[in-house]
């Protein structure tokens, strides 16, 4: 309780539970599209945003919103146009990005140890304003999933069918990677880009197996998600570990642990 | 009345050379029940999607019901093949039969759901989740979605794969009860179906031919074997008495 006394603590504690929302929304829709890579993608890419930033002097958090909202924008667009080919393409939209904030940060005059808080986060440094804006952002991203929860449930259960029941998929699916783009943007300077794979995948996995509902599974892997973080939060607290990569280490535990349950029981 | 015009219809798809359908012309009259045969990449499941208004053509026209079939939503009730369904998804057999239709939270629905499940055995898994569904049931959760929004043509992808030849029976002696009120358009490259109903037949290979008999002509024969020697149309003759005594059996049973 005496650590409650430090604001980093408790932002860290707030922020976990504001990213869980975020993690467990954004996580279930990327895991029943399968498309993992592709958030994968629009995460690295998010760098060329933090580089653009640094070189022309911008807000960072604006700066990158708006990258990563673009590269959302055009992975949307082509796996709409070519979905055969958005794989190798958002191999290439991964690489680009994150070379273009490289070489933007080496032409970047002096040395720039922000960097690395954008890069790999840190959930013990976020500030109050980070907070607000999260806030702002689940709030989106919560009134976004309670109007399109049919849409986004028949789209990506059966695209063929929801065109046909003339639901206008090119529109929801825009919005749905625009928003995608702007939680991995927030969630990056609450969590680092490691986690963000890991928390965006691991607890929805595990969610898919034991739910019946696209409901139930966001419900569930956001309950996951704080459980995860709180547990790895103490356990890295208490060893003197580092916060983020004891996290994933112990949920990556906690999947295999479920995966051994599972078959146990199927035998 | 014709219910879905095809007027020289061809289709090629974006970065390749060679036509996947061309000129393609086909009525398809109101309470019709035609089956579409073919071989595998011989253009069923691009004609199919293009009568769907997924697709758009290259050329030529698609007209359901008068109109742009992009524009007729609930009119048309739709299964797609098994394989393309994504089995590990969370979503409950009620949930997916509500999806069919566009205002699912309407009243009436939870009646027309809990009707359909009785008429198409499904009572006793409303609750379960897909991923924990036999193929048979599968199937038949779909044509309860298909035809949740009472559609005036259904058009069926693949649908005997997956399911035992009971199953088969069953299913599509309930087609044949839709028939009385919708039309059906059932694509697959299993010629044996041509027993269980079907009205009419076309045959689909790049180009189509149609007979408003269920049997195969020899022009079907060559279209879809294409070989063009006495040996083939003896063997196409030979098909064709095949299946004509398979459909005298059935009637048999059916009787």
């Amino acid at each position: 309780m005496e650590l409650f006394k430090y604001d980093f603590f408790t932002n860290g504690i707030l922020g976990i539970l504001l990213s869980s929302f975020l993690f467990g929304i954004i996580g279930s829709i990327i895991v029943i599209n399968k498309t993992v890579s592709m958030a994968g993608s629009i995460a690295h890419a998010a760098y060329g945003g933090v580089g653009l930033a640094f070189y022309l002097g911008l807000p960072v958090q604006i700066t990158t919103m708006i990258f990563s909202a673009i590269s959302g924008g055009i992975i949307a667009r082509i796996s709409e146009k070519a979905p055969h080919k958005i794989d190798s393409y958002t191999g290439i939209i991964w690489a680009f990005g994150m070379a273009l904030g490289i070489i933007l940060i080496d032409l970047t005059p002096g040395y720039n140890a922000d960097m690395m808080t954008y890069l790999f986060g840190n959930i013990l440094t976020i500030t109050t304003s980070d907070l607000i804006l999260t806030f702002i952002i689940s709030i989106i991203v919560i009134t976004f999933l309670a109007v399109y929860y049919n849409q986004i449930l028949i789209i990506s259960f059966d695209k063929d069918y929801a065109k046909i029941l003339g639901y206008n998929i090119k529109s929801i699916n825009f919005i749905t990677y625009i928003i995608i783009s702007l939680c991995i943007v927030i969630l990056i300077r609450l969590t680092g880009i490691v986690m963000i794979m890991a928390m965006l995948t691991i607890p929805q996995n595990i969610a898919l197996k034991h739910c019946k509902s696209f409901l139930s599974m966001i419900i569930f892997s956001t309950i996951l998600v704080l459980i995860l973080s709180y547990s790895g939060f103490y356990i890295a607290y208490k060893y003197d570990l580092t916060t983020g990569a004891t996290i994933i280490i112990f949920s990556v535990f906690v999947y295999l642990l479920d995966a051994a349950y599972l078959y146990v029981k199927r035998k | 009345m014709n219910v879905i015009e095809i007027k020289d219809l061809s289709y090629r798809y974006p970065d390749e050379v060679e036509y996947s359908l061309k000129n393609i012309n086909l009525n398809i009259k109101d309470k019709d029940y035609i089956l579409i045969v073919g071989p595998n990449g011989g253009g069923k499941t691009t004609l199919l999607k293009l009568i769907l208004g997924i697709l758009k053509p290259t050329s030529g026209t698609v007209t359901i019901l008068g109109g742009n079939p992009e524009n007729l939503y609930s009119k048309i009730g739709y299964i797609p093949q098994q394989i393309l369904v994504k089995k590990d998804f969370p979503i409950t057999v009620h949930k997916t039969i509500a999806l069919g239709r566009k205002n699912s939270k309407s009243k009436d629905i939870q009646d027309k759901i809990m009707m359909l499940a009785e008429e198409l055995d499904l009572k006793d898994i409303l609750n379960k989740k897909i991923s924990d569904l036999s193929g048979g049931q599968i199937q038949r959760v779909f044509l309860a979605r298909a035809i949740i929004s009472d559609p005036e043509i259904l058009i069926l992808d693949e649908p005997t794969s997956n399911i035992d030849p009971y199953g088969t029976f069953c299913f599509f002696s309930y087609l044949e009860k839709l028939n009385e009120k919708m039309t059906i358009l059932v694509v697959s490259h299993n010629l044996s179906i041509v027993t269980s109903g079907p009205k009419s037949i076309a045959c689909v290979n790049k180009t189509l031919i149609y007979n408003e008999k269920p049997f195969l002509t020899k022009e079907m024969l060559e279209l879809l074997f294409g070989i063009h020697d006495a040996h083939t149309c003896h063997f196409g003759q030979y098909l064709q008495e095949e299946m004509e005594h398979i459909k005298h059996h059935d009637d048999t049973f059916h009787t």
